[in-house]
């Protein structure tokens, strides 16, 4: 029975966020016939319902599973890296700080240099914390240490965006702010996906590169030596990975909350706490937590649409909670 | 809403009703507030005036910022006000609650210019700021040219009233219990965010405005040079496309934010697109 499951959930999963792309392409305030929709869509102009199909749901639904896939696919990696169950992006502030990148080259214009700048901000705030939290936490960080350098990190880029966005030129600058500290992928364009899924592919291949350095990682850091893994190199590719999808990810969709910190929580018994695969399963399993909640947020009746990073935040912070709650011993 | 109507009218009889004497013009007014600057701007003449907000002075948000000239701008704050010595401060019911206490605490006399919500509240405000300021004949003079402008306006030839919608920035749309629903009625349309059961300002999704096919789209022409996720969203491909019968025009916002004349001319611009 367990070895069948344990073939099944490979399939599972990925099956799930098929479904779920689905059900939220067909989520909208506007009815559509699913057939025609589609027909119309292809088409090089399409009527209304293959535009809403085409223009807004699939960049949307998209988006929702390629950023999902990237926050899950780098919390089980850096979770593996620092050998520690707490280190999602987001508690450790490689969100916010991807958040800063992004919000830096688009308010300030530098964005509309090319279409590769702002999520080269974004991954450039990502890198910039994943090396911070690892030297001001070190590679074999205890929990305390762990989280006190993200709240650090955290609170540096909170008010750093919060004062850039007060310099920047926007008159919408102060709402805008919700939006990269709460996430959102409602509303965006095909181009943005072009934008940003590249770079969570190569990404995320990197940490899947990356898989087998994890699981000998978790034996210790001499045995993955001894087992001929050059740690210098491993390491780098992990962070280059984590950096490249995370802060291609934020930049177009904000920060999405606690994403990287759920799903390798849920799926690690799945996969009996190997990092390497916890890697692989974490990958659609953060593309079905994203689009799962995107689909809550449409079908949520409300004037002003729900947050989509509200929505995970409301599900994540409790998790959170029961999470220290049974780790207290460990922390104090 | 009628409550405030009445306190408004209750107002407007205190200041007509008031002796001769007490309603003579005030000579150091400092205004701290965009509305009240204009209406200020267009009731008294530059000798009166000792500041105006920063606002009034750009041409992004103000129609009468030739009329600034050299008159000093203030950020307003406490201590800028205080500089001018006034007799008479001018602020709005969104100015801070903190700087309207204090000036009062300092003794001067602060007089609230609302933010009109519906097209009654500006025939109010109007005429209860011009008693105010000792001239209540150029009040009149101006509610008489805004309903001339409304009188033009409200004359469909064929009786068609097309559907109409405001989109601004973030997808945001101005629906009933509103000063610009009252402008798009008076100017024979019909408001799409009505139809959709929007109360005030509310978020409509792309989707269901370009569902809806509406005539006329009014778009904010507001900075639009500045960088911002709220305009690039207006830059939804499925916007353009979905919206290609409807007429798109672009007016800003500055028209139909405070009662002053520029309500007239609003008028006249949502009409000339029937």
């Amino acid at each position: 029975m367990t070895v069948r499951l344990a073939a099944w959930r490979w399939v599972l999963l990925p099956a799930a966020v098929l479904v779920l792309l689905v059900v939220d392409l067909a989520s909208g305030p506007v009815h559509l016939d699913p057939a025609h929709a589609v027909a119309q869509a292809l088409r090089a102009h399409p009527d209304l319902q293959g535009l809403i199909l085409r223009e807004i749901r699939l960049p949307r639904a998209l988006l929702a599973a390629f950023v999902g896939a990237a926050l899950g696919g780098a919390g089980a990696a850096m979770q593996g890296l620092l050998r520690n169950p707490l280190a999602g992006p987001g508690l450790v502030g490689v969100t916010n700080c991807a958040a800063l990148g992004a919000v830096i080259t688009f308010y300030f214009g530098l964005a509309g240099l090319g279409w590769y700048v702002l999520p080269a901000g974004g991954m450039a705030g990502a890198a910039l914390s994943v090396l911070l939290i690892f030297f001001l936490a070190g590679r074999e960080a205890s929990v305390l240490g762990l989280i006190l350098a993200g709240v650090a990190i955290n609170a540096v880029a909170g008010a750093f965006i919060a004062m850039a966005l007060n310099f920047a030129p926007s008159p919408y600058a102060l709402s805008e702010i919700v939006y990269w500290l709460m996430g959102s992928v409602a509303d965006r364009t095909l181009a943005d996906v072009a934008v940003a899924t590249p770079f969570i592919v190569v990404g995320l291949t990197l940490l899947l590169a990356a898989r087998r350095y994890l699981d000998a990682l978790s034996l210790g850091e001499e045995t993955a030596a001894t087992m001929g893994f050059a740690a210098a190199r491993e390491r780098a590719w992990v962070i280059a990975g984590v950096a490249l999808s995370v802060g291609a990810a934020v930049s177009v969709s904000g920060n999405i909350a606690f994403v990287g910190l759920i799903v390798p929580h849920l799926l690690r018994p799945w996969v009996h706490s190997e990092p390497g695969r916890l890697v692989g399963i974490s990958i659609p399993g953060g593309a079905a937590l994203v689009l799962a909640a995107d689909i809550a947020v449409q079908w949520v009746p409300a004037q002003h649409e729900l947050q989509l990073g509200v929505v995970t935040a409301l599900v994540g912070g409790p998790f959170f909670l029961a999470l220290v709650w049974r780790m207290r011993r460990e922390v104090t | 809403m009628s409550y405030r109507i009445a306190i408004a009218a209750a107002l407007v009889l205190a200041a007509v009703s008031a002796p001769r004497v007490a309603a003579a013009t005030p000579g150091r007014v400092v205004s701290i507030n965009l509305c009240a600057d204009t209406l200020l701007l267009e009731l008294l003449p530059p000798s009166h005036i000792r500041s105006v907000s920063f606002l009034a002075a750009d041409p992004a948000y103000s129609t009468v910022a030739a009329r600034v000239g050299d008159i000093p701008l203030n950020h307003s704050r406490v201590e800028e006000v205080a500089r001018y010595h006034p007799d008479l401060v001018l602020a709005s019911n969104l100015s801070s609650d903190v700087t309207v206490t204090a000036l009062r605490r300092l003794g001067y006399r602060v007089a609230i210019v609302r933010a009109p919500d519906t097209l009654a509240d500006v025939y109010a405000i109007i005429r209860s700021t011009a008693a105010l300021l000792g001239v209540p004949a150029k009040g009149e003079r101006l509610l008489t040219s805004i309903r001339r402008a409304l009188a033009q306006a409200a004359s469909p030839a064929d009786g068609r009233r097309p559907l109409a919608v405001f989109y601004g920035a973030n997808g945001y749309s101005v629906g009933s219990g509103t000063l610009q629903d009252d402008l798009l009625h008076a100017a024979g349309f019909r408001n799409l965010a009505v139809q959709l059961g929007i109360h005030g300002g509310g978020r409509m999704s792309i989707e269901r405005l370009i569902a809806a096919r509406p005539d006329v789209v009014i778009l904010d022409d507001f900075e639009s040079h500045k960088p911002s996720l709220a305009e690039r969203r207006l830059r939804q491909p499925a916007l353009r496309e979905g919206l290609a019968a409807a007429r798109e025009v672009k007016i800003a916002p500055k028209y139909w934010m405070c009662a002053n004349a520029d309500i007239g001319a609003a008028v006249h611009k949502l009409a000339a697109l029937r």
